[in-house]
């Protein structure tokens, strides 16, 4: 896999800042990343002289969406622990933010993600949502106009 | 533009967690465990292939190509796909590993002809305002990623009959056939998600319900239901507008039945009575076909004694299981097949 720890190495943080804010949690995150990453990993021939950041964005947002179709999944039998081991959270999250943008529909929450975290324009957060400019724009003004009603209540808190 | 004040809070989530080593690591394997499974599948499906061409085929398609017959044969028993390959061996139960959608081979594309000149034809044209960088004939109709304006591209090219066209955000090099093969699917995908969607709304809260599953290389999604299959989930059979399929296939155990002997299964590990325990566990799954259960358990747990193991286990959950060696899952928390299916 020539190459290809070294990109995990290198994007694996910024897919975790990703998918947590997806998801809100570290162990769906976690879980969310190693998928796309291995997806990655797979076609990691073909990808590897194209753009695997944009294919692995799109991979994990999808699979998120995806996720959060099917509802909550399969039956745990044990408790998680607290933390996956497999990260680390090395900076503090506001709780507020995870738990208002869990009230997001799964769209308007990727759409507020990628715009902010990514810093992506309208065009490319249709492309990752795979939807039309103008339903990534609706799904982006709302998402962010309902985060401003959520803030400053929270904020107090 | 105006910024909130919480952006850069947010901003701030992208760097505020990091993987270990061990996380590193587990990637690692998970893509050299799941490479050898796509080494396995690929063996799976030139038998499929195989035994297809000599025997007879697995799934009842449409024979000629007008589309008409799919719709007009349902709700004909011919509609239903039959369990493939499970059954009694010389190690005891078998079952195939993977869902159908995996290991049978789709059907022709219709109007493939017709297609491929649409397809020839959109990316000859210089057209205004956008540019066509990869169509392709597809089982749910030409596809075509673009780059430029998707809003007119979507209105010109669907004039132009194809009907399903998305942004090229990934860079996608034009020589690049393998990964334009993978693109061509993902655009299959998109397509398909309402027609899977629909398909769960369907059929949610039924106790006979298996499985809906996307089948990216037909252009299909396929409802698996609990023998005898009702009249209503029959008519769900057939073509829709947007070019998806949607197939019927019946099974031995719905979804509610592989939930009830996982647990059972991890209740009698628990007790540990039997020739295995809970700390042999790697995983469990419905076999491919939801004929049975399917049991991984760790290297050096099962040796010799694959047929009693299975056969004690079955009496126990009250179904038939299958055991095989795999190492455990790298990933804690989320079921592993939780994140959808490749």
């Amino acid at each position: 896999m020539d190459g290809f720890i070294e990109y995990v190495e290198a994007e694996t943080s910024r897919l975790l800042g990703l998918a947590l804010a997806l998801t809100g949690n570290p162990h769906d995150a976690w879980d969310l990343v190693q998928e796309t990453l291995t997806r990655v990993g797979v076609r990691w021939q073909r990808l590897r002289a194209g753009n695997p950041g944009g294919y692995a964005r799109t991979t994990l947002v999808r699979l998120n969406i995806d996720r959060a179709r099917r509802g909550l999944r399969e039956v745990t039998t044990e408790m998680p622990p607290e933390q996956p081991r497999e990260l680390e959270m090395v900076d503090d999250v506001e709780p507020w933010l995870l738990t208002a943008l869990g009230r997001l529909p799964p769209q308007q929450r990727a759409a507020v993600v990628l715009k902010v975290i990514e810093d992506l324009d309208h065009a490319s957060v249709a492309a990752h949502l795979g939807c039309s400019v103008g339903t990534a724009r609706s799904h982006l003004s709302r998402g962010l106009a309902r985060l401003r009603e959520l803030a400053p209540t929270q904020e107090v808190d | 533009m105006n910024r909130d004040p919480w952006e850069d809070s947010l901003r701030a989530l992208g760097g505020a967690v990091r993987p270990t080593s061990a996380g590193i690591a587990a990637i690692e394997r998970a893509v050299r465990r799941r490479r050898r499974r796509r080494g396995t599948l690929l063996v799976a499906s030139v038998a499929v292939i195989v035994a297809s061409a000599v025997v007879v085929p697995i799934l009842v398609w449409p024979e000629n190509s007008e589309e008409a017959a799919v719709v007009t044969d349902r709700p004909e028993p011919a509609d239903i796909v039959d369990p493939p390959g499970s059954g009694e061996g010389e190690a005891g139960f078998t079952c195939p590993e993977l869902h159908m959608v995996f290991t049978t081979p789709p059907p022709p594309i219709e109007n493939l002809l017709e297609q491929r000149a649409i397809v020839d034809g959109v990316t000859a044209t210089d057209w205004e305002g956008f540019s066509v960088v990869l169509a392709a004939p597809t089982h749910v109709g030409p596809i075509a990623y673009t780059n430029g304006d998707l809003d007119i591209a979507r209105r010109t090219l669907g004039e132009a009959g194809v009907p399903h066209v998305f942004a090229n955000h990934w860079g996608l090099p034009g020589d690049a056939a393998e990964t334009e093969r993978d693109y061509v699917r993902q655009a299959v995908h998109w397509v398909l998600d309402r027609t899977l969607r629909q398909a769960r709304r369907d059929t949610r809260g039924d106790e006979g319900a298996a499985g809906v599953a996307y089948w990216l290389d037909a252009g299909a999604v396929v409802v698996s239901w609990k023998g005898p299959v009702p009249a209503r989930i029959l008519d769900l059979a057939g073509p829709r507008p947007n070019g998806a399929t949607v197939v019927v296939q019946e099974v031995t155990y719905s979804a509610g039945d592989i939930r009830r002997a996982q647990r059972g299964l991890l209740r009698v590990l628990r007790e540990g009575e039997l020739l295995v325990g809970i700390d042999d566990l790697a995983t469990t799954s419905s076999c491919g076909d939801n004929s049975g259960l399917q049991v991984g358990l760790v290297p050096g747990s099962i040796a010799d004694r694959a047929r009693e193991i299975q056969e004690e286990l079955a009496r126990s959950v009250g179904m038939p299981v299958m055991v095989f060696e795999e190492e455990p899952p790298v990933a804690r928390g989320v079921p592993r097949g939780a994140i959808g299916t490749d």
